[in-house]
């Protein structure tokens, strides 16, 4: 883009602008041709692309990453978010044979129930398995669910009832992974487990029991949620607080006051936005209902004050695992995966 | 989970320029996401796409070039390949900054430490 917008369409070209009662310019303007009668053309352009790509890490724990994403399009964070949520692949409980089950839980209950635990298994070790297949040792985990609730002798009546029984509660730690074939050399290093050993299976009472084998496959979101390897993946645009003109005094107060999520504060008496990432676009600064009680004066020092935005291209994205990958394991395998489509794409293009 | 069927591509019999391709078991995730690049390329003439039936995992994608010299089929390549260019690059800036990341912060060696790690956004 070698010609510049004029200043008015520039900033309804980079910004969404947040009023009291809507929200405007949020489409985004990014076709080549946009702003022709301009002359001013978005053609795609690597270098620029690159010059004005960030890539920062906010946040990294074993389960949750934060990041920011500066310079793409909605398109573009879209497809990652949703390629995470649906398509990377995961190990889950598929099949369930049920051999005895006299606890209160239905069957088919159970068996939902079981095929929404995290299985932690590296998926990249098992093969899929095409539908009407025969499970086989490359591509099925099975567990076994054995339990058997008793009493325990000799405990009073009314002592809790986890002292009072054993298994009153069954756990998904309790599942018991079974090597098949060359399962165990394979996995022996990480044994195949629910990635939480207290998820709450069933209750059951003396003399209920549960005799089940589950077969695990790998499969994707698309299919299953319980395939899904993220529990939250979104994004949400960066938040752009500018103020207007400056505000002072008991004004400045009010509207570090007004704010719920502390994005402004006071130096020397002149209030300034401090936090602007935290804002959570709740409006409150721009209402005039706060406003008009302070008084026609200070009304009026506050009023158009505080402009509200996003920024376009600005995206911040939140990922959080389901235990089974790591959450920098699941933002590099997004990018595979589109990049993997992009691939086949290609190859079929070379067919036709 | 098995790799789609190849995609297609309804021709138009009197004008390489124009043509839908038809992708099987693909959605927003890669049309949006391909129209976009499209839109920015100086020849396209038109780029969309939709999914015909909520419930056929299909997607068509319509492209037409402006140039008598560029067929849909070529346009289409050079779309997917300006695509690519974008994904290594972010690619390439998230391995680094993965390692700086890393880097930067003290060893975790227990769930103690984890706790060091303040939220620096409250939501």
């Amino acid at each position: 883009m070698e010609k510049k917008l004029p200043a008015h369409l520039e900033e309804q070209r980079r910004f969404v602008h947040v009023g009291e009662e809507f929200p405007s310019d949020a489409t985004t303007l990014s076709g080549a041709d946009t702003f022709q009668t301009l002359g001013v053309t978005q053609h795609w352009d690597l270098k620029e692309f690159q010059e004005h790509f960030k890539f920062e890490i906010l946040r990294l724990t074993p389960d949750e990453i934060q990041f920011d994403l500066i310079g793409i399009d909605p398109a573009i964070a879209n497809a990652f978010r949703r390629i995470l949520i649906a398509e990377i692949p995961t190990v889950a409980i598929e099949t369930v044979y049920v051999e005895n089950n006299t606890s209160v839980v239905q069957d088919e209950v159970l068996a939902n129930r079981l095929g929404l635990i995290p299985i932690l298994v590296n998926p990249a070790l098992l093969q899929d398995r095409k539908p009407g297949d025969a499970p086989t040792d490359q591509d099925t985990i099975v567990f076994k669910l054995n339990v058997k609730c008793t009493r325990r002798p000799g405990i009073p009546e009314d002592s809790a009832n986890e002292e009072k029984f054993v298994n009153s509660s069954v756990y998904s730690g309790q599942l018991q992974w079974i090597p098949f074939g060359d399962q165990q050399a394979r996995f022996g290093e990480c044994p195949p487990r629910p990635v939480h050993h207290d998820i709450l299976i069933a209750k059951m009472r003396p003399p209920q029991a549960m005799e089940l084998q589950c077969f695990a496959i790998r499969g994707i979101g698309k299919d299953h949620a319980k395939f899904s390897p993220v529990a939250t993946a979104s994004y949400r645009l960066m938040p752009r607080v500018r103020l207007a003109k400056p505000v002072e005094g008991p004004a400045a107060e009010s509207l570090k006051e007004a704010c719920p999520l502390g994005v402004f504060d006071i130096e020397d008496g002149h209030a300034f936005v401090k936090n602007e990432r935290n804002c959570s676009m709740c409006r409150e600064c721009i209402r005039s209902v706060w406003r008009d009680r302070l008084g026609a004066e200070e009304s009026a020092k506050l009023k158009d004050a505080v402009s509200l935005g996003r920024i376009k291209d600005h995206f911040i994205f939140t990922v959080e695992s389901s235990g089974i990958l790591s959450p920098e394991t699941l933002f590099k395998q997004a990018l595979e995966i589109l990049m993997a489509k992009l691939e086949r794409i290609e190859g079929d293009l070379l067919q036709l | 989970m098995q790799p789609p069927p190849p995609m297609t591509m309804i021709p138009d019999p009197a004008d390489a320029r124009n043509a839908t391709f038809v992708f099987l078991q693909e959605d927003h995730t890669l049309g949006n996401a391909l129209r976009y690049m499209l839109i920015k390329h100086p020849k396209t003439h038109f780029c969309g796409y939709s999914i015909p039936h909520p419930s056929e995992a299909k997607m068509h994608f319509r492209l037409q070039s402006s140039d008598p010299e560029l067929s849909a089929k070529d346009l289409l390549h050079e779309g997917v390949d300006s695509l690519k260019e974008m994904l290594h690059h972010i690619d390439s800036e998230f391995t680094k900054e993965l390692a700086r990341f890393q880097a930067a912060q003290p060893t975790q060696t227990g769930p103690a430490s984890q706790s060091q790690s303040a939220p620096i956004d409250k939501e």
